[in-house]
């Protein structure tokens, strides 16, 4: 997947929850000038990690139930999610570099785990 | 949404005397202009009730008016002045972006003008519990509130407004006013103070955000009274001080030892075409008409900048 993938509330458990490859999840809406921000990174994100992570954001206007579940009060959020496990939160938008070095990191300990596992 | 995807010569961020006049020499110069601005009396001149030492002005007047006036000359050039409040930047870009909460901007050279009310210290409990409860956006937040009651901590029209867009999902604001009296245009003060669904505490200081993974109440004191406590789910602040404004900024451009930004003597910082002016530069004389002149020269180095000259054109004619 080159780009982002728009995940609904009843796509979120298999989109998410059971993807095989760790996930970065953007909670967002249209009118949120900060995650309007954090678009075009996400953009590139999911290009330039293809393969490696997926990303999925989900529309908290249209479909606000995980993001309820997942106590989301400030958008945007991003949860990066591995094996189902929400292993790192992010509140707010980040310039790109930083937001490739909390990806980056999410991704070695993810690799990690595995490796133990 | 607002001007997405238009672009600009020139974007200045703030409307105060810096801002509004780079504005008045890029516009005259024909530079397509424009300035993003959190409203009038969001900065330094516009809560200044009164103004007796700008150059040839004789009479006094307020420090609103005075910018209103320099705002209306830069207009009548053909500068466009939009309410939004900056989130971001990329500046390393050719064409810079610049975001705001309502819409995506961009232009070719960009003017910081944000002046020096930023705050300095948190509140207690307020990073711990952001984005859960705390905000600094009630448009991008403020659904997440329906019916429930909240705190706005501010006197700004900036937080005005946030709290009456606030009031189209929210049971209750708490309006926790640091000052005795709002700091804002009249019809704004007029509006909060009528709406039924905002309660004003005025020369209130935010204290502390309570809550354990989630905001359940906020304490404050007010003139007078004992502390006291609100039991409420959301805090959304937009209190000020006396910072450089410069977090929008991150990291993008040169600081000195003291944190300040580097600017030469054109006021151009470590990235061409991107200039600062105003208070938001440190050591710098807090008064109008300097920050106006830190302005005019940002204004005509853009310009220069932009036509590829090596020297600054002055219009000695008009």
């Amino acid at each position: 997947m080159n780009e982002p993938v728009h995940v609904t509330d009843a796509a979120f458990e298999k989109a998410v929850l059971q993807s095989t490859l760790p996930v970065l999840v953007d909670f967002w809406a249209p009118w949120c000038g900060p995650c309007r921000m954090v678009a075009p990174i996400l953009d590139k994100i999911a290009k330039d990690y293809e393969g490696k992570v997926v990303v999925a954001k989900v529309n908290t206007d249209e479909n606000n139930q995980w993001a309820m579940k997942y106590g989301v009060q400030g958008i945007p959020t991003m949860l990066f999610v591995a094996n189902g496990k929400v292993v790192h939160q992010q509140v707010g938008a980040l310039p790109e570099e930083m937001l490739r070095g909390t990806l980056d990191q999410f991704l070695e300990v993810v690799a990690e785990d595995k490796k133990a596992g | 949404m607002v001007n997405e995807g238009q672009q600009y010569e020139v974007i200045i961020i703030g409307g105060g005397p810096a801002g509004a006049t780079a504005a008045i020499y890029t516009a005259r110069a024909g530079l397509k202009t424009l300035v993003l601005d959190k409203g009038l009396t969001a900065g330094a001149l516009g809560i200044t009730s009164k103004i007796a030492n700008y150059p040839g002005l004789n009479a006094e007047v307020s420090g609103a008016q005075l910018l209103e006036n320099m705002r209306a000359q830069a207009r009548s050039f053909g500068a466009e002045f939009i309410t939004d409040k900056v989130i971001g930047v990329n500046l390393l870009a050719e064409q810079k972006s610049v975001y705001g909460n309502n819409g995506t901007y961009t232009g070719k050279a960009v003017i910081i003008a944000t002046g020096s009310m930023g705050r300095g210290n948190r509140i207690k409990g307020e990073d711990e519990l952001l984005g859960r409860g705390v905000s600094y956006c009630a448009t991008c937040d403020a659904a997440f509130f329906r019916g429930q009651d909240v705190i706005v901590a501010g006197n700004s029209d900036e937080a005005i407004e946030e709290a009456l867009f606030l009031t189209r999902f929210v049971n209750r604001v708490h309006f926790l006013c640091p000052t005795p009296e709002l700091k804002a245009p009249q019809p704004l003060i007029d509006e909060i103070s009528a709406n039924p669904k905002v309660q004003l505490y005025k020369g209130a200081a935010l204290k502390e955000v309570i809550g354990t993974g989630k905001v359940q109440a906020v304490r404050f004191t007010q003139r007078g009274l004992p502390e006291q406590e609100l039991a409420v789910s959301g805090a959304f602040i937009y209190l000020q001080g006396g910072k450089p404004i410069t977090d929008f900024l991150v990291g993008q451009l040169k600081l000195n030892d003291g944190g300040c930004l580097l600017v030469d003597e054109e006021y151009q910082t470590s990235i061409p075409g991107v200039f600062a002016v105003g208070d938001i530069l440190c050591n710098h004389i807090k008064q109008a008409v300097v920050a106006a002149a830190d302005g005019a020269i940002a204004g005509m180095a853009a310009e220069k900048t932009l036509r590829g000259r090596k020297q600054m054109t002055v219009d000695w004619s008009k």
